[in-house]
């Protein structure tokens, strides 16, 4: 979620509930000798901090089930953002800045990893969306990509294989019949096979994913290509090589929004197991910790 | 020649036998008189010979080999048909002209009886599995694409020999001078009228040219899987000559009524009898012979009856909150008196009930663009009519008698009312109605065909009787950008005629293009200048409309290549669209989580994509935009697609899953999906439309309620996208 | 470039509808990825119950004295008595009854209003290694507004904390007076330069004042070391004391300065010029037969310097403190021992004793016989009598105190009178506002004490809730028979 100016109010709610926790915890933590997660006030801590872990994992059931009428679902990942955010120092207020025992050590170190990458996963997901936008202009829904790439590929073939025709276009039914007159009809069966050659080679296997190492992965370097291809065809098959071309690109960016989509839902691969664990340990420790 | 008078016989050797014909006969028909077959292809016995083909060449023991089919006898002539020569130049031609025509061809495929192919078959060409080892191998040469604009008959250029056989028949016996040639070298083929599409010519569709044609360059459009008698075993097939003796059949081949053959039935229909009910699919027209028949809509009021009364107190006051904005769209309803069918006549809204006599046709829109049945139509006597598919009607409609016939029906009776079910054509007076009803043209428009030109001098006013029609502009460098889409009712090429007089002005500003099969009323610029002076009121209202357009259009008329936004904007389409579904790129994180919402809120289909091309950083997502002018709307067969008192077009359950609406749509916005439906009892796989609803039972549609990153936004175009128009068009300004 | 027209329907015509029911990658490795995360945790949890035992559910390291009890959870945490709500309830409370069974342990005061649960004050699980280190507000809860089951107490009741409501230390407060029968001055003995066995010596605090584990060590400037254990008497001979004595290791606090260990070197008790021996810093009669002892052994083994002396008789000279020699003539040996036996006596008695005790000394006559003088150092009546002397060992009654804790700081910085202290009655304790200067109450509760500034102010640093001292009593040892009940002690009864 990009974080903006209509953050404002969450920021501001979150400063002072930290503002209040703090303004609790520093007179608790001179007061009383013994500061831990046991004490009424860690106990309250604790509540408000495995609350805010709560309704911070809540936000997957809740994108479970987009429909029902719970509140905006902006309106929850706001409050995950921003309390999820919470519930670290909320935490370490609750533990009175101690690890404790092999449980609570451990429910610590999940906190911390899951807060971490809580804030890198904002931090990706307030920056990608943006360079996906500026670099896939091509850009589809992502779990499509290979179908579509499949889609190019029989698009390239299509086209290819029509390339006669745009050699000596003639226009059929629907439009007034306009013939092109061609100077000429060019004998140019060698410069075609190396055009089917150069497809077969070097681009369908790109276009497949076959060939992952092509030079058709650069945009320069694919430019020289169908700059040469330009070159060696005549004027007539230059609108099927371009389109080719806008293939290839449509492809090259389709392999960049993979990478750039993985980068911006990967890191939840990390967050959301991690954050599964936490709350089903943070269980055992509320439990455990309630009942000895 | 003339030296010898034709009464005077002569005698001459043909293969060694010796034979006396009439002086001025030809080689050819003196040896078929004779028995001795002598090949041909561009020949005919009714016709004149033009020996284009040279496959009838015969060894006259001169220099060269001539025509038999165009070389008239000779006293004493020693004629070989058959010799090694003749037979290899014979085979020859055949290889030549095999070089450029596709093997099997249509007509041997339909039918097996392409002459060319059976002939060099017959010459020892091993046509049929492909010569083995070609003199002359195909090559990419320059061909006209097949022309499929003709209902009834298929234009295959690939296949053409250039024989003339079509040319002939059309001109010698049909005396319909349609067809030519035209080009020369690889570019010579036939041509239609001045090199139109068939479709679009002045072709009768009589189907000499078909019935003349050796090979498969010509051929009859069947429609397929089609056998009328099938679905009536009890009607009678007219027999062609039965037709032929019916004025509107006057001047079509017996041989094409013929071979479509079941393509039209007689029925005999008794009085109460429903013949189509509105809403059914079908592909069949009816031409009235006898009796008359009742066409009315039946079930026209259910649509108004809104599922929000259903509901509860609290629901229905706040129902009431939400649509009273939405009163514009009303009030336009409210102006229609009448409603367009698919008859020459128009139904009045208030009693949509119409009688159709003998002479009349109904079902045109269903039977050429597959649109559903717009009206009930019941037998109110007993009555006889012709049910024909769209080949026959084709040829029906193209028979300048019924034509004469259609043209003075409408006049007679549908003018007046079509001219009145346009809100702003509503206050014109009786008489002039009654001047106009001679003097409007009746003109037909086969798909993509061109109706006005952008740039042309305005010189009519349209009205759209069947079809729709598209208008559009074209743009800076080439790009069409289409601004509406003009429905059964609609009107245009006003713009041009009333800025007629001005600097610039009485050009048309747009191009206007059939989409489907298209009928217009076409009102010339003269009547139609004298209407606006006789009817101020029209004037006032026409000219309010062209303000309205003109104003829709202003952001278009500051195009320039700097203002990308606009130029998108409107070539998406964005400023036809009611409310759009826009995903900010810059915040979006693709998580699909909208469309999830969306299936959860539709049973699991998802009615949005989150796919779509890009204005500015929003994703146009593909979920319906309420158009302005819901193309979709029009032709449902079931009338389930509609739109609400509020602005969401809904699709209601009884969608058949015709996918009209999915068709019409030009954004892709409507689907078809197969859903498996218990409503019966049992379980069954359905087919329905489905188009975004807005959720409109919900305050808010659920793909932007479950948007968790703020990115989906349901918006008004015009009014999200304001200051964005407004600061390129202020920039396009100041350049 | 725009070759292949892109439009809405056809971008949009390209999609499956259905793609977002076959899930994706991304999305099947989150689910797989959960779970698994859900089985490592449950796998660990179920894992570390079994081989650990309920250890996984401390809430926190165990306090090194419980350590013993491993994940023997109910040993503490006992099931709660009662109905089945209770039983149901919450176990986080352990019963007293759990603590009473180890230990056998006394109560604050009997008129106390009530007595909190032992784990009200005795937090475990905290990693603390001290459990006796409890919170302030466990005393203050009754202090701040002290009342007893009979009515008012005489102890202060109005303490919040050390720096809020503490009164006075005892005996710095008005009306106690230490009735000191040394004549000391620090002062004298701080000067720079002193005059010392060996040449000056400037000393040091320490050199005379140690603690008690370093008691026998011997002021460093003497001529010999004369190690002396001490040995409380009196008051010094309770064992409780004792055992706080010996605090830290006995360095908690400083012994009482014996006469062997800080004056002897400078301050001897010498009696009589033949004799180079020193009396013994004992009571009076065992001083006057050993002074008896040595002049007539040494009047037996030299009868000729005992000869010269009867015939060229010196009178006695005079000594340090002013006042008439004896008179009488020795005619012979027999009279030259009583006389200089009774010399001897006046000598340790006004120079030596004198000096530092506050003594009645029962003056013979200058002119008095030589019988007389014999009949005088025969009379007990005649031996000084010696105010006793008495160092408190503890000055704080209800309080324990550690120099060891406190060996950082120097003695003056605290003890800041006395260098100038001219009277040992004066009371050079000091107040507690010097301790308040860095028992400030501003230290965090658990941090560590001087890097601050602040260093700790519990209540418990220096008092003991149940008063083992003060009763007399010592922590009873852990029950065996109850570790065996437990399980924890293996071995046979």
């Amino acid at each position: 979620m990009r974080i903006d100016a209509t953050h404002r109010p969450w920021l501001i709610a979150s400063l002072w509930i930290l503002g209040i926790a703090l303004a609790a915890y520093v007179p608790y933590a001179l007061v009383a000798q013994h500061v831990s997660g046991g004490t009424a006030v860690g106990l309250i801590f604790g509540s408000i901090g495995f609350g805010f872990m709560l309704f911070a994992a809540a936000l997957g059931i809740r994108k479970r089930y987009p429909i029902w009428r719970i509140g905006r679902a902006q309106t929850w990942m706001r409050g995950h953002l921003w309390l999820g955010s919470l519930a670290f120092p909320i935490i370490l207020l609750h533990a009175g800045f101690h690890f404790g025992g092999w449980l609570t050590s451990l429910l610590m170190l999940l906190l911390i990893l899951v807060t971490a990458s809580g804030l890198v996963g904002a931090y990706l997901q307030h920056t990608l969306p943006t360079r996906l936008m500026r670099e896939v202009a091509f850009e589809t829904i992502y779990d499509q990509v290979d179908h579509i790439r499949g889609r190019l590929v029989v698009e390239a073939e299509e086209r290819v294989q029509g390339v006669a025709e745009h050699l000596a276009p003639g226009l059929g039914a629907g439009a007034t019949v306009v013939l092109t007159y061609i100077g000429a009809i060019p004998e140019i069966n060698t410069e075609l096979e190396k055009f089917t050659e150069t497809f077969e080679k070097q681009i369908r296997p790109w276009l497949e994913n076959k060939d992952r190492k092509s030079i058709l992965r650069h945009r320069e370097q694919s430019v020289q290509l169908f700059e040469e291809l330009h070159r060696m065809l005549p004027e007539g098959a230059w609108k099927t090589v371009d389109a080719l071309e806008e293939i290839c690109e449509e492809k090259r960016q389709l392999d960049r929004q993979v990478v750039l989509h993985r980068m911006l839902h990967a890191w939840l691969l990390c967050h959301i197991p991690l954050s599964v664990a936490l709350i089903v340990l943070g269980f055992v420790h509320a439990i455990g910790s309630l009942r000895y | 020649m003339s030296e010898h008078p034709h009464d005077k016989l002569l005698t001459l050797t043909i293969d060694g036998q010796s034979i006396t014909v009439p002086h001025g006969t030809t080689i050819f028909d003196a040896a078929r008189l004779n028995n001795i077959p002598i090949p041909t292809l561009c020949h005919q016995q009714n016709q004149t010979p033009v020996a284009v083909c040279r496959v009838c060449v015969v060894d006259c023991g001169e220099r060269a080999y001539q025509a038999a089919c165009i070389r008239e006898c000779e006293p004493d002539m020693k004629v070989q048909t058959a010799s090694p020569g003749v037979l290899a130049a014979r085979k020859t031609i055949y290889e030549l002209m095999l070089a450029d025509h596709p093997v099997p061809c249509r007509r041997q495929q339909q039918s097996g009886d392409c002459e060319l192919e059976g002939q060099a078959a017959q010459a020892g060409l091993g046509v049929a599995a492909g010569l083995e080892t070609p003199r002359f191998p195909k090559r990419s040469v320059p061909v006209l694409l097949p022309d499929e604009s003709s209902l009834s008959i298929a234009v295959d250029y690939a296949a053409c020999i250039l024989c003339d056989r079509c040319v002939r028949g059309c001109a010698e016996i049909r005396h319909n001078f349609v067809i030519a040639r035209q080009g020369k070298g690889y570019h010579a083929a036939i041509a239609f009228d001045d090199n139109q599409p068939m479709g679009n010519s002045s072709c009768v569709s009589c189907g000499e040219c078909m019935v003349s044609c050796p090979t498969g360059a010509l051929t009859n459009r069947r429609v397929l899987g089609q056998n009328l008698q099938a679905i009536y075993p009890d009607a009678e097939i007219p027999s062609p000559e039965e037709l032929l003796a019916m004025p509107v059949f006057h001047g079509v081949s017996g041989t094409f009524l013929e071979l479509n053959q079941g393509a039209v039935i007689k029925r005999q229909i008794r009085a109460g009898e429903i013949i189509v009910r509105e809403g059914e699919n079908g592909s069949t027209a009816f031409y009235v012979l006898q009796g008359t028949v009742d066409i009315y809509i039946n079930a026209q009021r259910a649509h108004v009856a809104s599922t929000d009364q259903k509901r509860g107190l609290v629901a229905r006051i706040t129902s009431k909150l939400r649509t009273k904005k939405e009163h514009a769209r009303d009030e336009d309803a409210k102006d229609r008196t009448f409603i367009p069918i698919d008859a020459s006549v128009d139904l009045p809204y208030d009693n949509p009930v119409a009688a159709l006599g003998a002479g009349e046709l109904f079902g045109e829109m269903t039977c050429m663009n597959f649109y559903p049945r717009s009206a009930t139509v019941r037998a109110q006597t007993d009555c006889v009519v012709l049910e024909m598919l769209r080949n026959v009607l084709d040829v029906l409609q193209k028979n300048k008698n019924f034509r004469a016939e259609l043209d003075r029906n409408y006049r007679q009776r549908a003018l007046r009312n079509h001219l009145h079910s346009v809100p702003v054509f509503a206050g014109l007076g009786e008489d002039f109605v009654s001047e106009l009803q001679e003097r409007v043209e009746l003109i037909r428009f086969a798909p993509d065909q061109v109706i006005t030109e952008e740039g042309a001098v305005a010189d009519a006013f349209y009205l759209v009787r069947i079809g729709f029609v598209k208008v559009s502009q074209k743009h800076g460098d080439g790009e069409e950008l289409v601004l509406a889409y003009l429905p059964r009712g609609g009107y245009f090429g006003e713009m041009g005629l009333l800025t007629a007089g001005t600097e610039n002005g009485g050009k048309r500003n747009a191009t206007c293009t059939a989409l489907d099969h298209v009928e217009v009323v076409k009102i010339s610029a003269e009547d139609f200048q004298q209407m606006l002076e006789r009817h101020p009121e029209v004037r006032r209202k026409l000219e309010g409309v062209a303000r309205q357009r003109a104003a829709e259009n202003l952001l278009r008329q500051q195009r320039s290549d700097r203002k990308q936004p606009l130029d998108q904007y409107l070539a998406q389409g964005l400023v036809d669209a009611q409310s759009l579904l826009v995903l900010d790129l810059e915040k979006c994180t693709r998580c699909d989580q909208c469309v999830r919402a969306c299936a959860d809120a539709h049973d699991g289909v998802t009615r949005l994509l989150r796919d779509g091309l890009r204005f500015d950083h929003f994703l146009v997502a593909t979920s319906c935009r309420q158009c302005r002018d819901p193309r979709c709307m029009v032709g449902c067969p079931v009338g389930s697609i509609r739109r609400r008192n509020s602005l969401e077009v809904v699709i209601e359950d009884w969608c058949v899953g015709c996918g009209l609406c999915a068709t019409n749509c030009p954004y892709g916005n409507i689907n078809v999906q197969e859903i498996v439906s218990e409503a019966g009892g049992h379980a069954a796989t359905v087919r329905k439309a489905t188009s975004c609803d807005l959720c409109h039972d919900l305050p808010e549609p659920s793909c932007v309620y479950a948007c968790p990153h703020d990115a989906a936004h349901r918006v008004q175009p015009e009014v999200f996208f304001a200051d964005l128009l407004r600061s390129t068009g202020e920039a396009g300004n100041a350049n | 470039m725009e070759i292949r027209k892109r439009t809405s329907k056809s971008v949009a015509g390209r999609h499956d509808l259905n793609y977002f029911k076959k899930g994706s990658p991304l999305r099947t490795w989150q689910g797989k990825l959960t779970l698994l995360a859900i089985a490592l945790v449950t796998l660990w949890a179920v894992g570390t119950a079994i081989f650990r035992g309920p250890q996984l559910l401390s809430s926190g390291p165990i306090s090194s004295s419980h350590a013993v009890f491993g994940a023997k959870c109910g040993a503490c945490h006992r099931p709660v008595q009662g109905n089945l709500f209770h039983r149901a309830g919450f176990r986080k409370d352990v019963p007293d009854s759990a603590c009473l069974a180890c230990h056998a342990i006394p109560a604050h005061h009997a008129n106390q209003r009530f007595t909190p649960r032992c784990s009200t004050c005795h937090v475990e699980h905290t990693g603390s290694m001290m459990l006796a280190h409890t919170s302030s507000a466990n005393c203050t809860q009754c202090h701040a507004q002290l009342s007893t089951q009979d009515g008012a107490s005489h102890f202060v009741n109005a303490i919040h904390s050390f720096v809020s409501g503490h009164p006075e230390f005892a005996p710095l407060r008005a009306g106690f007076a230490d009735d000191q029968a040394i004549r000391f001055a620090h002062a004298a003995h701080m000067k720079h330069g002193l005059l010392g066995p060996h040449g000056p010596v400037t000393m040091e605090c320490s050199d005379c004042h140690r603690v008690v584990a370093d008691q026998a060590d011997a002021w460093p400037y003497g001529a010999q070391p004369q190690p002396t254990p001490y040995a409380p008497s009196g008051e010094a001979g309770n064992a409780v004391l004792a055992r706080a004595m010996n605090r830290d290791h006995g360095r908690a606090y400083l012994g009482p300065v014996a006469y062997a260990a800080g004056c002897h070197d400078c301050h001897t008790l010498l009696f009589d010029n033949h004799v180079a021996e020193e009396a013994p810093h004992a009571d009076p009669a065992q001083v006057r037969f050993f002074v008896a002892a040595k002049i007539r052994t040494f009047a037996a083994q030299h009868p000729d310097v005992v000869a010269a002396e009867v015939s060229n008789w010196t009178p006695e000279p005079m000594g340090r403190v002013p006042r008439a020699p004896l008179t009488a003539i020795p005619h012979n040996a027999a009279e030259w021992v009583t006389i200089r036996t009774a010399q001897a006596e006046r000598r340790i008695w006004h120079e030596s004793c004198n000096l530092c005790h506050e003594a009645q000394i029962p003056e013979i006559a200058a002119n008095a016989t030589a019988s007389e003088l014999a009949a005088a150092v025969a009379n007990p009546e005649m031996l000084p009598k010696l105010k006793p002397t008495h160092q408190p060992a503890r000055w704080l009654r209800h309080a324990v105190f550690s120099h060891q804790a406190h060996q950082s700081v120097g003695c003056v910085e605290c003890h800041t009178r006395a260098t100038n202290s001219q009277n040992a009655s004066e009371i050079l304790l000091p107040s507690i506002s010097t301790c308040q200067h860095c028992h400030d109450g501003k230290s965090h509760p658990q941090g560590p004490a001087l890097a601050t500034g602040h260093a700790e102010s519990g209540c418990y640093l220096c008092h003991e809730y149940h008063g083992w001292d003060e009763k007399g009593l010592r922590p009873t040892p852990v029950k065996a028979e109850s570790l065996r009940e437990l399980g924890v002690l293996m071995g046979p009864r």
